[in-house]
């Protein structure tokens, strides 16, 4: 597979270079609310397949549970919505069985860094090459307003009426305390910067989480479009920052508040994705692999072993 | 007829499963039929481990009482086992142990003192104590040096020649010790080279025999169905399957990921599964609790996917490394809401084999999650078996309707419904990555296309369609198979993993003066329950004999046929039946209820 | 703010304070200034008066062509009660989005009217050819 997805066997080609953005629209009606964020994850995530040439049937979006989740009824595109948590390790299967998909997990912050910790961890140092991207409200609004991982100190909600009392979590520091390869941040308000962070992340070979503040407006009146604009800058307005440099990258993750760093924060390119390690890949996706592989004779000797 | 039992104990970190596969493996060789079994017995205290190997002149499915052959590790081993000693019985030990030998000669067996230690050390090192224990008991049984020597030869081969060299010699000075100065005393010696199996020696007939765990005959059966990728978080007593699959991943091409736990196994494998790869889960109880939210999902999706339970004792962390049956009404039941499931419970050696192919079958046909639920019994033990019996020429490697790239690239763009509504139930599937087929899947309920939809009438034809499959798939559920006479006074009825055991115990029965057969189910869900209301019909009394505390096999029976046992035999303890333990029960049931 | 085009805004959308109306007045202008181009942007900025002019400032150089009639309303509905009494039958709050979007809608009109009040025409149509989806239709209905 190249790097841009384009198709290197009949079955992969697709619509390539010619994709346009109605190639991923179906007739469903998003239930949303009006203002969501989560619509410039949609429009971003179908602008960067656009730009990659990668067509619907050679992506897999895997969502987990909550609003944001749902996006994968709103594109067409091969998608599977699974369960709260869960969607990387559904992903993982997916990526370990054919990778030739271009697999994307979508989900958002109560998925992926509350519910879905312990997969979150275990993908990052893990590094499979899947784009991971989260819908970081900072709320629960599929239950309809209670503070999430990501909700800042003294946020007042349904099940913390007197203000969280928890430290949110940094998902950019706790990616790249595992060992992430690519970690970046956008913003919903801004999807053309955002389908810019989904291809980077997309094309980078191993695991790219892509962390997005998304405001919800119907539950979030703190976190909003304008809180976020006024507190974000980009990280490579200064030319002097490298993304490979941890230490700076560390730093740079550890801030939130008044300043709030977008773009790519870290990325290291020498890591090979995990289905490299992986000895039955060596042989391309073993979804393709026949079943006669294993005939009599090589089941007889599977026996001997037991003579 | 020849049906010998040989114990090894010792404490753990011994040594002792090593040398019970040594032996097992030198019986077998030697053309005997072998079942081992590690650790059954209840009156152990820490640390004591055991291995009991059945030597017969036939086909055996169970340990048995009492023991004709101890070899004793340690000085304790010989307090702990020897009340379980047949009259004649030997107990082989070094002879540094201080053994306390006045008990053992009173109830009439004999000693077997033996300068284990001192021949190891004399051709190698103490570590290879094992191996003089082993080839002692080799000798005073009988058993050919030769081939003891072939197994020897195997086992320490990775460790190069000298390792080699030096087991081989402290096996025949042992092996020739032993028999120059016990084995004519020794009454249950067994005699002649009256094999009664052929062995893949030259000198052999023709076939060839396997010594074969359960857990292995399953993980081959499941690389013989096209399994392509396994995703596990290590349990015992399921961990060898998913460590068979890992030796072999290169050799077969089959995808093997260790999750970081349970939950990321199943959904691994789930993600594999919709993907089009045969995926399989194995784990035990504790980590299929944690499955099962996902167990719903593969339903929800009709995403086929293979998850093998292999039962310990529970409930929590329970008993580890010991057996149970108490895991059925769970798998059975467990997942929010209703949806199509098949769950097999193999028995024999054979059947758990076919298991591992035939659930992916299964699981492709009805695209519907399969358990299959073994248990520790089933899984750990060693049993000999014609190579024909696991047999590649019955492997059904049945994808049901699965569309491949032709039948796809006639499709118009769009025309592709994952979810059609079928009088089967069974909606086509096309797996993701061509063109015409796009589709979504989501675990909200949904339309033929995949979408999300609440709508009402949609949902009852959804879900009578997911449910269709059941009983579609109800017509190739086999229904229970008779051991024993079709005219019998007492019925035992089992599932899985006792019907060794039970089956062994109809003797026992007889020789009482009860007639008695057994109805085995292997096919659990969806129940057959026509073929076990044919079986039953000519049943006077009938006792479901299971390993667990609340007879769950006897409700699934009543709540699928009416039938209800006369009797319930139940054990609980964590250690398998024996027949005899069945037989005695059996015959205290029916004589406090007559 | 010019306390003038705040006024013409709070005699549209009964209501309003005048630091509601302020600030929705900025939040559209925020809004616009996402989808124009730096050149129309200027250019747009110089017939408007300066009060109104300061809130298109932005680093962007181009438009973003992803900001659909969804993200341009966005900030206006964070500014609307959007959450309704405790929800008895499901928990959380009662969500009231339908009708905030409605009222967005509503609100994003009068200032459309407004500025429209305040363009000649070319810029009018050039604002007009530059707003997403939807948002152009409201506009012109403004």
């Amino acid at each position: 597979m190249s790097e841009n997805g384009a198709a290197p066997s009949g079955r992969r080609e697709g619509s390539g270079s010619r994709l346009t953005l109605k190639d991923f629209a179906n007739h469903i009606k998003s239930s949303w609310c009006p203002g969501c964020g989560d619509f410039g994850v949609l429009a971003a995530l179908k602008q960067a397949l656009v730009k990659l040439g990668i067509a619907p049937h050679q992506a897999a979006v895997i969502s987990g549970i909550g609003c944001g989740s749902k996006i994968v009824d709103y594109m067409r595109v091969n998608g599977f919505m699974t369960l709260h948590g869960r969607p990387l390790a559904v992903a993982t299967g997916v990526k370990l069985a054919n990778p030739d998909l271009h697999v994307i997990v979508v989900n958002g912050d109560g998925d992926a860094y509350g519910i879905g910790g312990n997969h979150f961890l275990h993908a990052a140092r893990r590094n499979p090459d899947i784009t991971h991207i989260v819908e970081n409200n900072q709320i629960y609004a599929l239950t309809k307003g209670q503070y999430s991982p990501t909700s800042d100190r003294g946020f007042k909600t349904s099940t913390s009426p007197d203000g969280a009392a928890e430290s949110p979590v940094n998902p950019l520091l706790v990616a790249l305390a595992a060992g992430a390869t690519f970690i970046a941040r956008s913003f919903a308000g801004e999807p053309k910067h955002l389908a810019e962070m989904i291809a980077a992340g997309i094309r980078h070979r191993g695991y790219a989480l892509i962390d997005v503040l998304q405001p919800c407006v119907t539950f979030n009146k703190v976190n909003t479009y304008e809180w976020y604009a006024e507190r974000i800058y980009r990280v490579d307005e200064d030319e002097g920052y490298d993304p490979a440099d941890f230490a700076r990258a560390w730093q740079t993750a550890g801030q939130w508040g008044d300043r709030i760093p977008v773009g790519i924060i870290y990325q290291r390119d020498d890591v090979p994705p995990y289905e490299e390690h992986v000895p039955a890949l060596k042989a391309g996706a073993v979804v393709h692999r026949p079943f006669d592989a294993l005939d009599e004779e090589r089941f007889a000797a599977l026996k001997r072993e037991f003579m | 007829m020849t049906d010998l039992s040989i114990t090894i104990g010792g404490d753990a970190g011994q040594g002792v499963e090593s040398s019970g596969a040594t032996l097992s493996l030198a019986a077998m060789r030697s053309g005997w039929y072998v079942f081992s079994i590690q650790d059954y017995r209840s009156r152990i205290r820490g640390g004591h481990n055991f291995y009991q190997i059945r030597i017969a002149s036939r086909a055996v499915r169970s340990h048995s009482d009492p023991v004709h052959l101890l070899l004793a590790l340690t000085k304790e081993s010989v307090d702990i086992h020897r009340d379980n000693l047949a009259p004649g019985a030997g107990v082989l030990y070094d002879d540094s142990l201080k053994v306390d030998e006045g008990p053992v000669k009173e109830q009439g067996c004999l000693l077997f003192p033996m300068p284990l230690t001192e021949i190891a050390e004399r051709h190698g090192n103490r570590v290879m104590t094992n191996t003089a224990a082993v080839a002692a008991g080799a000798g005073v049984l009988g058993l050919s040096l030769e081939r003891l020597k072939s197994v020897v030869e195997g086992r320490f081969a990775a460790k190069g020649p000298r390792v080699v060299e030096a087991n081989l010699r402290v096996a025949d000075d042992a092996y020739r010790m032993a028999v120059e100065r016990f084995r004519g005393a020794f009454r249950y010696a067994l005699h002649g080279a009256s094999p009664p199996l052929s062995t893949r020696d030259p000198g052999g007939n023709g076939g060839e025999t396997l010594l074969i765990s359960g857990n292995e005959a399953f993980a081959l059966g499941a690389a013989a169905g096209g399994c392509r990728f396994v995703s596990a978080y290590p349990m015992t007593p399921a961990t060898t399957i998913f460590e068979w699959l890992v030796r072999k991943e290169k050799e077969l091409g089959i995808v093997t990921k260790h999750a970081e736990d349970e939950i990321a196994a199943v959904c691994m494998a789930i993600g594999a599964g919709y993907a089009g790869a045969r995926a399989l889960v194995p784990t035990s109880g504790g980590g299929f609790s944690l499955m099962v939210e996902a167990l719903g999902m593969a339903g929800m999706t009709e995403v086929p996917v293979v998850i093998v339970d292999v039962q310990r004792g529970g409930p929590s962390t329970g008993l580890p490394t010991r057996t149970e049956q108490g895991d059925l009404l769970f798998v059975l039941h467990a997942s929010q809401g209703e949806f199509p499931r098949i769950v097999l419970a193999p028995g024999t050696h054979e059947e758990y084999f076919e298991a591992g192919w035939r659930s992916f079958t299964l699981a492709e046909r009805y695209q519907c999650p399969v358990i299959v639920l073994a248990d520790q019994f089933l899984a750990a033990s060693l049993c000999t078996l014609p190579s024909e019996a696991l047999s590649f020429d019955a492997v059904v490697r049945d994808r049901g309707e699965l569309l491949d790239h032709a039948a796809l690239d006639k499709l118009e763009p769009g025309q592709y419904r994952r979810y059609r509504i079928t009088s089967s139930g069974i909606s086509p599937r096309a797996l993701p990555g061509h063109p015409n087929a796009v589709y979504t899947v989501v675990t909200d309920e949904h339309d033929e296309e995949g979408h999300i939809t609440e709508a009402i009438e949609n949902r009852v034809q959804q879900m009578s369609k997911r449910m269709r499959k059941l009983e579609h798939a109800r017509q190739e559920m086999r229904g229970p198979k008779r051991y024993g006479p079709e005219d019998a006074d007492l019925t035992l009825i089992c599932w899985g993993s006792a019907v060794g055991p039970v089956v062994e115990s109809l003797p026992l029965l007889e020789k009482e003066g009860v007639r008695a057969n057994a109805l085995h189910f292997t096919d659990i869900w969806p129940f057959p329950a026509d073929q076990a209301r044919r079986a039953l019909e000519g049943a006077r009394r009938t006792v479901a004999v299971e390993q667990n505390y609340t007879g769950q096999f006897a409700k699934l029976l009543r709540m699928c046929t009416g039938h209800e046992v006369s009797h319930g035999v139940h054990k609980f303890d964590g250690r398998p039946f024996s027949p005899q333990q069945i037989a005695s029960a059996c015959l205290e049931e029916v004589a406090s209820h007559v | 703010m010019d306390a003038d085009i705040v006024k013409r805004v709070q005699e549209k959308v009964e209501g309003l304070t005048s630091a509601e109306a302020a600030h929705l007045v900025q939040s559209v202008m925020q809004s616009i200034a996402r989808v124009l181009d730096r050149a129309d942007r200027e250019r747009l900025a110089r017939s408007l008066p300066p009060e109104l002019a300061t809130h298109l400032h932005t680093d962007m150089e181009a438009a973003d062509p992803l900001v659909d009639e969804q993200l341009f309303v966005g900030p206006i509905v964070s500014r609307l009660p959007t959450e309704g009494l405790y929800d008895q039958t499901l928990g959380g709050l009662d969500v009231l989005s339908v009708p905030a979007g409605d009222e967005a809608t509503r609100r994003l009109r009068a200032v459309f009217s407004v500025l429209k009040e305040l363009l000649q025409e070319p810029e009018k149509r050039r604002l007009e050819a530059a707003l997403p989806g939807d948002v152009a239709e409201w506009y012109q209905q403004a």
